[in-house]
């Protein structure tokens, strides 16, 4: 038996590829990359490639309306969180539940109470108040007046993933109405300090899925998504944009930060997803890979893919253009993948080059019209940490 | 829900008491030599469930944090004003993802099925167990394992400090750091308590009658007087943990485990 339809009411987005989701969908459909050099935040990483919002913190900071100024992650969150709730039709002031994802959190506002400590006062420590991660999500529910349970998810980069997954358990046990889920990790100096340490950054734009792939670009950005249960979303009068069929997160137990050799994790995540959605691997009209451009992280994925799938489906990584956004990536990603259903589009792999030696499947470089009824979106983070989501155009 | 096992330790920082840390004979040796001395502790409080529960991989793995593995990221911060613009060690930068510990504990097991980590302040715990619950409707035979643990470092005895100290918190309720973690479900083993009910949220759908809390967090209200197990866990985000695991320990009949993190409340029932 199928598991109660978890119906998508409502998305928002801010990325690389600009504000909002007429932006994320214009971008796609053009092929444009979000990536490039910093140009709106104080970092000190002129030879680095960013997938960076283009706006300051006082631009964020009027565009969400707030006075004073939270860390980035929350101006992103709170950004992208207001469209989905407005997309969805849903008030300020609603009892719906937020479960959000970060890794960072108000690390900026850290590291600034860091630079402060260093000099020799541990005056300013308010400033770190909002280190523990949990308290983006405590302000997003506070600016947006929800009145529900808040909850952050916090699983490196298969984060927001886990968020939606979560998301759909708490609607299925009748213990939510309505579910705000979704994520928001900003570009900070530690996360970029901590990838470069691990050799994990090309110095050229990011290449996913290509012989000579460098690694990754960071990125930055929030999506959120409204989640409610099919006949819930029907008695209050709104056509479901698609629909949250399967989720699973599975763990690789392998390697802190690396993935096993044939993937195992992340072929178990995409096996059990699509077992809860009730879908066969050949239904899968679209693959939104996780697709970071790190060596580990492409060819092992693909090698899972490869052993899940008779035909490889279209596939790209979407990281591409908006680089990788850490915890924000799965819900931003679940995002592209309903537009991609309701607007009939495969997204590009850009940059791509020369196939991985030894694949027998390549991803789509150019962005084109189809039709896409069903896609499987991964995430994959540290701690063997793997998801998957599989979204569908009807339940 | 049936609570199989339950372990704990605590670290009080300034008291000149070694911890008791039960199960940490059952760290795999090359693993605990390279994680630092809190991880340590968590993980070894774990392993010491799960042998109790007799449990050798769990099907699931819930872990809550309030800081995550803070002296790391204390370490990774500090690092880069020392040393910007140089290439620095990834170690410390690696264990400050908050899933550390859950990931660790993955590792050690080879446990692959769902593994996730919540952070939100003082009701982290009260979101996995929340999460362990749901798991255990899902798929009623299956074991999981659930807990929570935090550091201690002498910046938050500073914000303790700031925040208002012993005057707000309670004469003997002094920052600490510490470690829970249960073993939940399946169809046989020991027993020593259940889950009725465990609720997060605001506090008009939470809050029922608190007056058998043995753990009423700090924030709850000024009242922390009324914590009889704050002297005992110590004060940080996974003392809720600590409480529950003391309480069924204690075999109190019916308890309950209360916090308030911002406008969230949760909420822990428990039966024997």
């Amino acid at each position: 038996m199928k598991p109660t339809p978890v119906a998508i009411t409502g998305i928002g987005a801010i990325s690389a590829l600009g504000t909002g989701i007429a932006a994320q969908l214009e971008g796609l459909r053009e092929g444009r990359s979000g990536i490039g050099r910093l140009a709106h935040l104080p970092l000190p990483f002129p030879e680095l490639w960013f997938g960076e919002v283009k706006a300051s913190n006082a631009d964020l900071a009027t565009l969400a309306g707030v006075e004073a100024e939270p860390s980035r992650t929350v101006l992103l969150g709170l950004i992208a969180a207001r469209e989905a709730l407005q997309d969805a039709g849903l008030g300020v002031g609603a009892d719906i539940d937020l479960l959000s994802a970060s890794t960072v959190g108000g690390m900026d506002r850290s590291e600034a109470f860091a630079t402060r400590w260093m000099a020799g006062g541990l005056d300013g420590i308010d400033r770190a108040m909002g280190h523990a991660v949990g308290h983006h999500a405590h302000l997003l529910a506070r600016h947006l007046g929800l009145r529900g349970r808040v909850t952050t998810l916090s699983t490196a980069c298969s984060s927001s993933a886990n968020a939606l997954m979560l998301g759909a358990w708490l609607l299925r046990s009748g213990r939510a109405e309505v579910v705000l889920a979704g994520g928001a990790d900003a570009l900070c100096r530690f996360t970029t300090e901590g990838f470069r340490a691990l050799s994990a950054m090309d110095p050229a734009p990011c290449r996913p899925f290509s012989a000579d792939r460098g690694g990754m670009n960071l990125g930055e950005g929030a999506a959120y998504l409204v989640l409610e249960r099919a006949d819930h979303a029907l008695a209050r009068g709104r056509t479901p944009l698609a629909f949250l069929a399967g989720a699973a997160n599975t763990n690789d137990a392998h390697h802190q930060t690396a993935t096993s050799p044939e993937g195992d994790g992340p072929f178990r995540a995409m096996q059990e997803a699509l077992a809860e959605a009730g879908r066969t691997p050949d239904q899968v009209d679209l693959i939104n890979a996780h697709g970071t451009g790190t060596d580990n992280n492409d060819s092992t994925e693909q090698l899972a893919m490869e052993r899940l799938f008779a035909t490889v489906p279209p596939f790209a990584s979407t990281k591409s253009a908006t680089g990788h956004t850490l915890a924000a990536a799965g819900a931003l990603e679940a995002v592209f993948s309903v537009l991609c259903i309701r607007h009939g589009l495969i997204p590009a792999n850009l940059r791509s080059g020369t196939p991985i030696e030894g694949m027998r499947s390549a991803p789509d470089r150019v962005p084109r019209r189809a039709t896409v009824r069903t896609v499987l979106s991964t995430s994959f983070g540290f701690g063997g940490n793997d998801s998957a989501l599989v979204l569908t155009a009807t339940p | 829900m049936i609570v199989r096992a339950a372990a704990h330790c605590t670290l009080r920082p300034g008291s000149g008491q070694e911890a008791v840390v039960p199960g940490m004979d059952l760290l795999p040796k090359p693993m605990a030599r390279r994680m630092i001395a809190p991880v340590r502790r968590a993980m070894a409080c774990a392993l010491a469930a799960l042998a109790e529960a007799g449990v050798d991989r769990p099907d699931g793995i819930y872990y809550g944090t309030g800081l995550g593995c803070l002296a790391d990221t204390q370490e990774f911060l500090l690092e880069i004003e020392r040393n910007a613009g140089s290439l620095l060690a990834p170690t410390s930068f690696m264990r400050s993802t908050h899933n550390t510990v859950a990931g660790l504990l993955a590792l050690a097991l080879k446990a692959q099925g769902p593994n996730l980590t919540f952070s939100q302040g003082f009701v982290s715990f009260h979101a996995a167990l929340l999460a362990a619950v749901m798991h255990l409707e899902r798929r009623p035979d299956d074991r999981v394992l659930v807990g929570a643990s935090d550091e201690h470092l002498p910046l938050l005895d500073h914000l303790f400090a700031q925040l208002g100290g012993p005057a707000r918190f309670g004469p003997a309720v002094r920052p600490a750091e510490g470690a829970a973690f249960l073993v939940l479900g399946g169809a046989e083993g020991p027993v020593l308590g259940r889950v009725v009910d465990v609720r997060t949220g605001p506090a008009d759908r939470v809050v029922a009658d608190a007056g058998t809390a043995v753990w009423k967090g700090p924030l709850v209200e000024a009242a922390a007087q009324g914590t009889p197990y704050a002297d005992r866990t110590g004060l940080h985000h996974s003392a809720p943990a600590v409480a529950m695991a003391l309480a069924l320990a204690d075999a109190v009949p019916a308890v309950q485990v209360l916090d308030r993190e911002g406008d969230q409340h949760g909420l822990i029932h428990l039966a024997r």
